[in-house]
């Protein structure tokens, strides 16, 4: 039975299951024409959206977005200030690109800054943790009552196809906590996109169950009664035009697909080395788990792990923790994809919500600061060995062209092929782009 | 480049849109100059307020508010908001438009100013950077006939407390049900929306049933409430239904996981039985309690007659952690979740203070569990150490006694006395080890917990808001406040006179639970068709019945009444998967989860529940005479409703293709009405 899922995922991107399925959902779909009594229009949108190949797409493109929610120190990881008051105990060490430093705590990326592009001259408006992660997920502030989709929703949307058995848009997070991050987390994803390009969370407690047919059906069978569900419950949401019952269809359509894939997400099958490679922590091994996601066809992969850099406490020894680690997973990661010739068509972004204090509050912490921060992005459409802008001798400001969310936004979807000023064309919505106001993408990084 | 440019359709419905605009543009040239000045101030008015949230509110956030914000306003003048600015203190408004030179709060930041600010002492004057974004954002500030003062003033009343607002009310002689229907249409007028119809017999019975004893109705009890010919039979349901047992279980079923939330362990569920908790809640609400009464007995906690003793488990539960008892105080008693506050005053909601998070605290912080021989209790003592905070600047602080509003039951004294005297004692504490744990159920003379629920709880108006938004938003799918934890100043209600005067009224009436069920399933709006008429108004208009994903317990209850027609049914596995997979209850927004489906689809409880066995759904259906009869008698035990021609149609034919196996075939067409969408909500 494994084999077969193997096999299946060996197939071209977006086939979808057994060929069974597809042509008896044909006849189903002629026989319900023929019924008479109902117009054939209104089953427009009854079944799934036929899979259109877009340029993207047929490329195979993917990203990963590493998400260090809570919003790590730049001092400590990007941008060091050696010998300056805000530098902190750390230190700072040459990299390969000569004349710019990382933490001294990054040595295994400093070893591969060649690989690497870093913006140091993140300006943003959110300084609050709930607002901050809306802000740079979503990539502009809310606009009560219409929702933004987050960048895992748009990304996978426009690099998947919405019948693959994998899902586009995969959330590995095993923290049921973490603060701000948790109410974000238990929030609208897809927003005006819809239920369908909400992430699969995978991860620790949260993990694919009921993924094998009972033996009791046939394969047929637990086919075609899914057909008649989708039958019933399209006619109830059609008419009720509800959101809630939109939602609940858009999940049954995952199913197929999760059952094939779900081998894909057991760590226990990934091999050992690499497990080894990339270090005990839940995070260095989802990361992992995201890049073997990639390989299988996944375009979209989010790793986090609850908010655990939110250091207003213990800046520096919550630092001493987090960084080694993010250092040798993004070491991993990037030369992983490279040697496997994925790092072309594999974006790679690391980044928190926003930055931290240039100063140190009397617990020994920092505490929030989009003002002048740090991120750093690699792979699909970039150069690589870029370091854009700066901050001055202290961190306390950017000195030159500060990037905002919408051009970082705009700079992502640029490198991954996709148009970043495109309008969203969906009947309900006022006039909303990918990206707001024709934000130019950070041309100096794109290939 | 066009987002889903897919097929011909959209791309033929756009340029219709794009012809339809150039039409339109046509037409409104002739308007243009007024409507060009209009949206250049709306930019303007616009950019200021980025401006102003980016740079210039931290500004003053570091060296203005302390005096011209929320502990203080100097001189009446609040530097936190634009509105609030723009409102004005003794001196008028400090910014003029467009001119920062003549606008006195930027001369007040010249040092040699005769008022200059900071004042001296009060922190260092303002650099030039500072001064200059200040200045940027008055140059950008619309003029004055682009602000309305009047408007702006009244918000930032509203940003304190909007039910303190003078609001034209319907007179409490009114019925409940009369005053919902005008308001609620009231809004329709308002919104330019129209509402759908009152739902007919069959589907009120189903929706009925599922919010007062949660489950769905069996088909006979669905049969022989439409076949009743009392012209009030509505009513006469409503009521049977509120004195049934089952009322009182699915109240405080939901009560349970809207105040306690849900156990992170499903054996914890059982502890909320074995403790008293669950049949505390039972009896409030079956012998219908006011609520008030049962509000206090889990906030003072000091029960001891065997009814009641299941109260204490609210505060108990939390094991002398005083942070988590406060917020869970805040939550039942004022739907309002302050979680925000612990290190700094709430950053929208400005009301929320960090004083009141810790205020709150202090009044518990004399509270500590205690093993009696019913238990756990808790104990109180008269006095401890004060109750100190910090706020991110590292400045400390000791909160006064007090819990929003400026309610407040007096000081925290500032030493703790060496020794307890018994003289301040009803019930003198007894001490053990070094620690000094208490080991008796203590009980001073002077009880904050008690002065709390007399001085601030049954005097605060939030507390009659909080419960009628809450019993409003499980009834009728979405809180007037939504969502219902948070009754703050960032939350308008949709309906403030509404709220109001069913809060008013539910007050007056001695806090009648039952009174104020009734009044909103009898009234219309409770009764709307959930099929909008046209396209869905927003959902805070209740112009159509909104849906209502089943909570995970009415999921289960109603998943057994409709395929074993009871709830009694040997299938243990079913509801602590349920429950974990279904685990929301009125959230802020309904988002259906993969786990869901794949449980539904593959999951051998359910299986369980759909395949042939004695007395169940399938195995009725295959003693039925013809497919059709089948299909029917499937539709009404399931949906509550019979199928219309086009699913008739389907499904017969579903089960002609499986007449070799048709035990197979009624058991999935079973299945395919279960996880239909119909099913999963309440509509």
């Amino acid at each position: 039975m494994k084999k077969k899922h193997v096999q299946q995922l060996n197939q071209p991107a977006g086939y979808c299951g057994s060929p069974e399925h597809t042509i008896h959902r044909r006849q189903f779909l002629e026989g319900l024409a023929g019924a008479g009594s109902v117009s054939v229009a209104s089953y427009a949108g009854l079944f799934s959206v036929k899979a259109f190949a877009e340029q993207a797409k047929k490329e195979g493109k993917h990203c990963i977005l590493l998400w260090l929610c809570g919003a790590p120190s730049q001092f400590e990881t990007w941008d060091p200030k050696p010998g300056r008051p805000t530098a902190g105990p750390f230190g700072s060490m040459k990299t390969k690109l000569p004349g710019h430093h990382f933490s001294a705590m990054m040595p295994q990326c400093a070893s591969i800054a060649d690989k690497l592009n870093i913006i140091r001259s993140m300006k943003t408006a959110e300084s609050e943790h709930f607002q901050g992660i809306s802000l740079l997920n979503r990539g502009d502030k809310p606009r009560p009552p219409f929702v933004r989709p987050t960048l895992g929703s748009v990304i996978g949307k426009q690099l998947g196809q919405l019948d693959s058995p994998i899902p586009n848009f995969i959330l590995l997070d095993p923290c049921p906590e973490g603060n701000e991050y948790r109410a974000f987390k238990a929030g609208n994803w897809a927003g005006w996109l819809g239920a369908e390009y909400a992430p699969v969370r995978v991860g620790g407690q949260y993990q694919l169950k009921d993924v094998v047919k009972p033996d009791t059906i046939s394969e047929l069978d637990h086919e075609e009664r899914e057909t008649l569900r989708r039958f019933l419950s399209k006619k109830f949401e059609n008419e009720t035009k509800s959101a809630a019952a939109k939602s609940h269809n858009a999940v049954f359509e995952r199913v197929k697909g999760l059952m094939s894939c779900a081998d894909l997400f057991d760590l226990e099958k990934v091999d050992a080395k690499d497990r080894a490679r990339y270090g005990p922590g839940t995070f260095a091994q989802h990361t992992l788990l995201a890049r073997h996601l990639v390989e299988n066809g996944a375009p979209f992969v989010m790793v986090s792990n609850g908010m655990p850099w939110d250091c207003h406490v213990f800046n520096n020894e919550i630092h001493q923790l987090l960084v080694p680690e993010l250092d040798r997973v993004i070491y991993n990661l990037v030369t992983d994809l490279e040697e496997r010739g994925m790092l072309d068509k594999t974006l790679v972004v690391a980044m928190g919500e926003f930055g931290r204090t240039p100063w140190i509050n009397i617990a020994r912490g920092r505490d929030h600061y989009p003002n002048a921060w740090s991120m750093m992005m690699t792979g699909c459409g970039l150069k690589r060995g870029v370091v854009h802008g700066e901050t001055d001798i202290n961190g306390v400001d950017v000195k030159s062209e500060p990037i905002d969310q919408r051009r970082l936004f705009a700079t992502i979807f640029s490198a991954l092929g996709i148009d970043p000023h495109a309008e969203y064309d969906i009947p309900t919505l006022p006039d909303f782009r990918r990206v707001e106001e024709n934000a130019e993408p950070v041309k100096e990084l794109l290939a | 480049m066009m987002i889903e440019t897919t097929d011909r359709l959209f791309l033929t419905s756009k340029l219709i849109r794009i012809v339809i605009s150039a039409v339109l543009v046509l037409q409104l040239t002739l308007f243009v100059s007024a409507e060009e000045r209009e949206k250049k101030a709306d930019k303007n008015a616009e950019a200021a307020q980025r401006l102003f949230d980016a740079h210039v509110a931290a500004i003053f956030e570091q060296h203005c508010v302390k005096c011209h914000g929320d502990r203080k306003k100097r001189n009446k003048l609040d530097l936190r908001s634009m509105q609030s600015i723009i409102a004005g203190g003794v001196s008028g408004t400090p910014v003029k438009a467009g001119k920062p030179a003549e606008s006195l709060l930027v001369e007040v930041l010249d040092p040699n100013h005769e008022d200059r600010m900071p004042p001296e002492g009060k922190g260092r004057p303002l650099n030039n950077d500072e001064k200059h974004l200040i200045g940027e954002w008055i140059k950008k500030l619309p003029s004055p006939e682009n602000w309305d003062v009047e408007e702006n003033k009244h918000q930032v009343q509203m940003t304190t407390r909007w039910w303190d607002k003078p609001m034209q009310l319907p007179a409490m002689s009114r019925s409940g049900q009369d005053v919902i229907n005008e308001l609620i249409k009231a809004g329709y007028a308002k919104r330019g929306v129209a509402p759908s119809n009152v739902i007919d017999d069959a589907t009120f019975v189903r929706r009925l049933y599922i919010d007062l004893v949660g489950r769905i109705p069996t088909v006979e009890e669905l049969q022989a409430f439409v076949q009743r010919q009392e012209p009030d039979k509505r009513e006469k349901l409503v009521d049977e239904l509120l004195a049934s047992k089952a009322f009182g279980e699915h109240f405080a079923e939901q009560f349970d996981i809207l105040l306690l939330g849900r156990p992170e362990k499903d054996h914890l569920y059982r502890r909320r039985d074995e403790r008293g908790w669950k049949s505390f809640l039972v009896q409030s609400f079956n012998e219908n309690k006011p609520w008030i009464e049962t509000l206090s007995r889990m906030l003072i906690a000091r029960n001891e007659s065997k009814e009641t003793r299941g109260a204490n488990y609210f505060l108990t539960r939390h094991r002398s952690d005083h942070q988590q008892m406060a917020e869970a105080v805040s939550i039942a008693a004022f739907g309002l979740d302050i979680q925000c506050a612990q290190c700094h005053d709430h950053r929208i909601s400005h009301e929320i203070k960090q004083a009141d998070y810790w205020g709150l605290i202090s009044i518990y912080s004399l509270s500590q569990n205690v093993g009696t021989k019913h238990g756990e209790d808790l104990a109180e003592l008269a006095y401890a150490k004060p109750v100190q905070y910090a706020d991110l600047k590292g400045k400390s602080y000791r909160p006064a006694l007090a819990f929003l509003d400026g309610r407040t039951i007096g000081e925290q004294p500032k030493e703790e006395p060496k020794e307890h005297s018994p003289e301040d004692y009803i019930t003198a504490p007894k001490f053990e080890g070094k620690e000094k744990k208490i080991k008796n159920f203590a009980r001073p003379k002077v009880s904050r917990r008690e002065m709390f629920v007399e001085k601030i709880v049954k005097e605060s108006p939030r507390t009659s808001l909080a419960m009628v938004n809450r019993v409003w938003a499980l009834l009728v799918g979405r809180g007037i406040v939504h969502p219902v934890i948070k009754i703050d100043s960032a939350h308008q209600p949709s309906h403030p006179e509404l709220l109001k005067w069913l809060a008013d009224d539910f007050a007056k009436h001695d806090y009648d639970v039952k009174r104020l069920v009734k009044q909103i399933v009898l009234s219309q709006t409770y009764q709307l068709d959930a099929r909008p008429l046209g396209t869905p108004a927003p959902a805070e208009a209740f112009a159509y019945g909104l849906k209502k994903p089943l909570s995970a317990e009415v999921l289960h209850r109603s998943m057994l009444v409709a395929t074993h027609g009871k709830t009694d049914v040997e299938n243990t596995q079913l509801l602590a998967q349920v429950r974990e997979l279904f685990p929301d209850l009125l959230p802020e927004e309904h988002n259906s989860k993969p786990g869901q489906a794949l449980f539904f689809t593959n999951n051998p409880a359910i299986q369980m529940l759909v395949s042939a066995q004695p007395g169940n759904l399938t195995e009725r259906l295959k003693g039925l005479k013809s497919h059709p009869d089948r299909v029917k008698q499937a539709f009404l035990s399931v949906l509550g409703r019979e199928p219309d021609q086009q699913e008739m149609d389907e499904a017969v034919a579903y089960l002609k293709a499986r007449e070799d196996r048709l035990d197979d075939g009624l058991e999935q067409l079973v299945w395919a009405l279960l996880g239909s969408a119909e099913f999963r909500l309440n509509h």
